[in-house]
């Protein structure tokens, strides 16, 4: 009908609705029809035969249809099959507890005088009670959803299966639609039920306020929810507890039969509610529930603890005290078998309060159902457990005093204890034998033929107590802590003061008399011999010698004789740390030739650097002073002029000491290699470039030659740059361009060998030196790229990498090369 | 006597290979193309020990310097010997990162390698699916090829 309008004109895009004709209208008209694959639906999930066509009615939105029956009334029978007239499948309840049903059904669903309560359960039938038995509300049947208004009713789903049971509310439909409930057709006139206790019996309010009870007619009364079950009120057997709501109404409804009651009864008894007026709450509360079966109520007694008087209760009871339960007298509901019965203890209602059904209580599950929470259900299981649980206890408890209990073992008399029998030692393992024949001799007694005198605690050591005091002198001990006398450690009591006031005398402390302090002068004699040239005074390798004891005296007044000090000194020096600490008259000369030597060995470090140069200068023939400026690399033009004002110039004096000559020398090791002077004008093509100075190394050796060497720290930052200048030049004068590959190749394995090392820039100035020694040299690009990609220098690597691949380009390793320019061109 | 005191500017002495004497060295794995993974694995092979043979020797150039510089790039024998004895070890431990089947996955080769038997003692191998996957996987390469 809706089409997209074309657009008009501008683009606009709209929507355009068509319009309908009349016979269009007229065609796709459709009247609403519900309920007719509603009720195909409901019949095929349904158990019961299809009914026929119920007639057009209205819809019926009560969930059941309360009837009450006097509470004298005839009873009604359990389960009335509907009659054929009777097409309505509704009118009935749903039944639902097939096992009280069939329970009642095997009693003979009888209806016992006081009331007519209605089996709840009628497999596969519903039923309507037909003197207006109310019905339960959880019976209530499955009414169809019909809220239109024009519904047909539905089959009646019976559920045998009390599991399946759902909550009534749930299953009441079409209760909030506001359709005032009417009687049903199919039901037979229904008869007001007649009060047995005045007037009609307050109807129950609904559960919903959306659903008002809709106003009852005369002939029938109908009620919406919850449905109150009413027993007479004679009848005492239902154990149902009542709910808060229902109990008021209970009141009113006294001598009012409803037909919930018998499953109302077969609630279980923990469900209920104990009511103030049951004396048998404590035995629901005891005993196991069980549904379907009303217990005796002269058995419902307080709870017997014993299993004396549940036997004598199980014993008690036969089947005279199974009686109808809905008999006037005493009520006393069927049981099916003992067991459930005694399981089934139901609070009877003593009173004329009439129990109602509770409807949760009705939602229980089936018969079968133990719970668990109960404490038996039957006397048997309880008389046979008991000996089972009891017995091992008791014989494990007789078993473990007899293990424990001294009596069951062999008596040992603490004061007589039974001595070893040897032969019982030989039944014992070797081990434990052996331990007690080691424990025995231990225990032995010393003999006086054991003479050792060992000092290792056994046996022997026993016989030599109390050891015989030790004297040892203290001056041929050897130990550094000889115990001193006793009588020296502690002072004389008389010795004490018997002024208090008197000054203290100074405490005698442990010192070894003087002749202990002092060394033997035998042990002195051969060190002071050697100690007359202090400076070489030989320190013994070992100290492990026995060194005579030396205490500083706490007195030094009484010791410090003249000899005694000098035999001190001679024997302290002995010692490492006075020969190196205590100065002496010798260690002036010692001090002087060291420093000399330090000085010396100072200016030749700084010759030796500068070993080129001179051969350099050699050549050079030129003044040395004018070639000092060379210092930096640009700065050659200040320093000399200055260094003729300062003090520096003293350092163009120092070939005084004529050491450079001499210390210059030793570079010849290099120079052999290096060709002759011819080949230093090379040099000044190396890339260091340090050579446009004209021959500068010359300058750093005037430099570095300071007479007293004591200007190091001047020339440290000169040092840096000597060593570059001193390094660099190093290949290229190594490798001349002789074309002889040697130099190269070893240029290039001194680089491999930095370049192993992770030293990138002695690999660098190799491989340099290399490609000097020989141009062409391809390995030496390579070896200069590899370096520069250590150093980080991708730009440098890229370029020799690429030098490399140039000057070999069938090299086997090209691909790795052009792999390795790839990674570094990224 | 002055001589001692003059330092030299030399390159580092060399290694000396010696036969029957364990020097046991790993080099670092290098893959320009999976920096993550040689990263892994070097980390991995530089806390691996050998049973009977001491803690290794970190070398500090990898393998692919070495055998690019002795100019030896094939994966052969002849070629590890040839860099134990440039490096002076006699057991050599190293990664090599190749690509793998497919397009994305790593080859990681985890080598033995006795340069005296001039034999790959054990070797292990093994194809990642990325390179993050040898982050994770690269333990157990080395843990096998370090089996004894």
């Amino acid at each position: 009908m809706t089409t997209p309008a074309k657009p008009k004109g501008d683009g606009e895009e709209l929507v355009e609705m068509e319009a309908m004709d009349l016979e269009e209208w007229e065609r796709d008209k459709h009247t609403p029809q519900a309920g007719q694959k509603l009720d195909e639906l409901v019949k095929q999930t349904a158990a019961a035969p299809p009914a026929p066509p119920p007639p057009a009615r209205s819809t019926q939105s009560i969930a059941r249809t309360v009837t009450r029956t006097p509470a004298a009334g005839v009873g009604v029978a359990a389960a009335v099959p509907p009659k054929s007239g009777d097409g309505n499948p509704f009118d009935g309840p749903t039944v639902r507890n097939a096992g009280a049903a069939m329970a009642a059904s095997q009693k003979g669903s009888q209806t016992p005088p006081g009331g007519a309560p209605i089996a709840r359960i009628t497999p596969t039938k519903v039923a309507t009670p037909p003197q207006g038995t109310p019905v339960g509300r959880n019976t209530t049947a499955r009414t169809p959803a019909l809220g239109v208004g024009v519904g047909s009713p539905a089959a009646p789903v019976a559920r045998a299966d009390a599991a399946a049971v759902v909550p009534a509310r749930t299953q009441t439909p079409a209760v909030g639609v506001g359709v005032p409930a009417r009687p049903t057709a199919a039901q037979p006139p229904q008869t007001p039920a007649p009060r047995a206790t005045g007037g009609p019996p307050p109807q129950t309010p609904p559960p919903r306020p959306a659903a008002p009870p809709p106003p009852t007619p005369a002939s029938t009364r109908t009620q919406a929810l919850p449905i109150v079950t009413r027993t007479p009120a004679a009848a005492p057997a239902a154990s149902v507890r009542v709910p808060d709501k229902a109990k008021a109404q209970a009141e009113d409804t006294e001598g009012w039969s409803l037909p919930d009651d018998e499953p109302a009864k077969s609630a279980p008894a923990k469900a209920a509610t104990p009511s103030a007026a049951s004396p048998a709450k404590p035995a629901t509360a005891k005993i196991a529930p069980a549904r379907g079966q009303a217990p005796d109520p002269s058995r419902i007694v307080a709870p017997k603890p014993k299993l004396e008087a549940l036997q004598a209760e199980n014993w008690a009871l036969d089947d005279s005290a199974i009686e109808d339960p809905y008999a006037p007298k005493d009520a006393a509901p069927p049981a099916a078998n003992l067991g459930s019965a005694l399981a089934g203890q139901v609070t009877p209602t003593p009173s004329a309060k009439a129990p109602i059904a509770n409807p949760a209580a009705k939602a229980e599950p089936e018969v079968d159902f133990d719970s668990p929470f109960a404490a038996s259900t039957t006397i048997g299981t309880l008389d046979e457990d008991l000996p089972i649980a009891i017995a091992p206890a008791a014989s494990n408890a007789r078993r473990f005093v007899e293990s424990v209990s001294p009596a069951s073992s062999p008596e040992i008399d603490p004061l007589n204890p039974p001595t070893l029998d040897p032969d019982a030692l030989k039944t014992l393992d070797p081990d434990s034998a052996g331990d007690l024949a080691v424990a025995s001799d231990d225990l032995a007694v010393p003999t006086a033929t054991d003479d050792s005198d060992d000092d290792d605690g056994d046996a022997d050591d026993l016989s030599e107590f109390p050891p015989p005091p030790i004297v040892t002198a203290p001056a041929a001990s050897g130990r550094r802590n000889t115990p001193a006398p006793i009588h020296t450690l502690a002072p004389p009591m008389g010795a004490l003061p018997t002024d208090p006031t008197a000054p203290l005398a100074a405490p005698q402390r442990n010192t070894p008399p003087p002749m202990q302090a002092v060394a033997p002068p035998a042990a002195v004699d051969p060190l002071a011999q050697t100690y007359v040239p202090r400076m070489q005074t030989p320190i013994p390798p070992s100290t492990s010698q026995p060194i005579p004891t030396f205490r500083p005296p706490s007195q030094p007044e009484l010791f410090e004789a003249e000899d005694a000090r000098s035999e001190r000194d001679q024997r302290a020096i002995k010692t490492d740390t006075f020969a190196a600490v205590k100065p002496s008259g010798g260690s002036k000369l010692f001090l002087i030739l060291g420093g000399a030597a330090v000085a010396v060995i100072v200016i030749l470090f700084f010759l030796l650097r500068g070993d080129k140069k001179p051969t350099t200068v050699a050549t050079n023939d030129k003044p040395v002073p004018t070639k000092t400026p060379e210092v930096g690399s640009d700065v050659p033009t200040t320093p000399p002029d200055n260094t003729g004002s300062n003090d520096t110039p003293g350092s163009n004096t120092p070939p005084e000491t004529h050491e450079p000559t001499a210390i210059t020398t030793p570079p010849v090791t290099h120079e052999p290699t290096t060709t002759p002077p011819v080949a230093h004008e090379p040099t000044t093509t190396p890339p260091v470039t340090h050579e446009p100075t004209n021959t500068p190394p010359v300058t750093h050796e005037p430099t570095g030659r300071t007479p007293t060497g004591r200007t190091p720290t001047v020339r440290t930052p000169k040092n840096p740059k000597g060593n570059k200048v001193t390094t660099t030049p190093t290949p290229p004068t190594a490798t001349p361009n002789t074309g002889d590959g040697g130099a190269a190749k070893t240029a290039y394995a001194d680089g491999n060998k930095a370049l192993y090392a992770a030293d990138a820039a002695g690999a660098i100035a190799h491989f340099k030196a290399a490609l000097a020694a020989q141009p062409g040299f391809a390995a030496a690009h390579r070896g200069l790229g590899l370096a520069y990609s250590l150093a980080g220098n991708r730009a440098q690597a890229v370029t020799e990498f690429k030098s490399y691949l140039a000057a070999s380009p069938g090299a086997k390793d090209a691909a790795k090369i052009q792999e390795r320019i790839t990674a570094l061109q990224k | 006597m002055f001589g001692a005191c003059v330092p030299k500017a030399e390159p580092p002495p060399k290694l000396v290979y010696t036969p029957g004497k364990l020097v046991f060295a790993v080099l670092p794995a290098e893959s320009p193309a999976f920096p993550i993974a040689a990263r892994a694995a070097t980390e991995r092979l530089r806390r691996a020990r050998v049973k009977g043979l001491d803690e290794p020797q970190m070398s500090k150039v990898s393998l692919d310097v070495v055998q690019l510089q002795i100019e030896c790039v094939e994966q052969s024998n002849g070629c590890y010997e040839k860099v134990g004895k440039e490096l002076g070890a006699n057991q050599l431990l190293f990664a090599e990162i190749a690509n793998g089947p497919r397009p994305d996955s790593i080859r990681v080769t985890i080598t033995l390698f006795d340069v005296d038997g001039v034999t790959r003692r054990k070797a292990a191998s093994k194809v990642f699916a990325t390179e993050e996957d040898v982050v994770w996987g690269v333990n157990d390469v080395v843990e096998e090829a370090t089996k004894l």
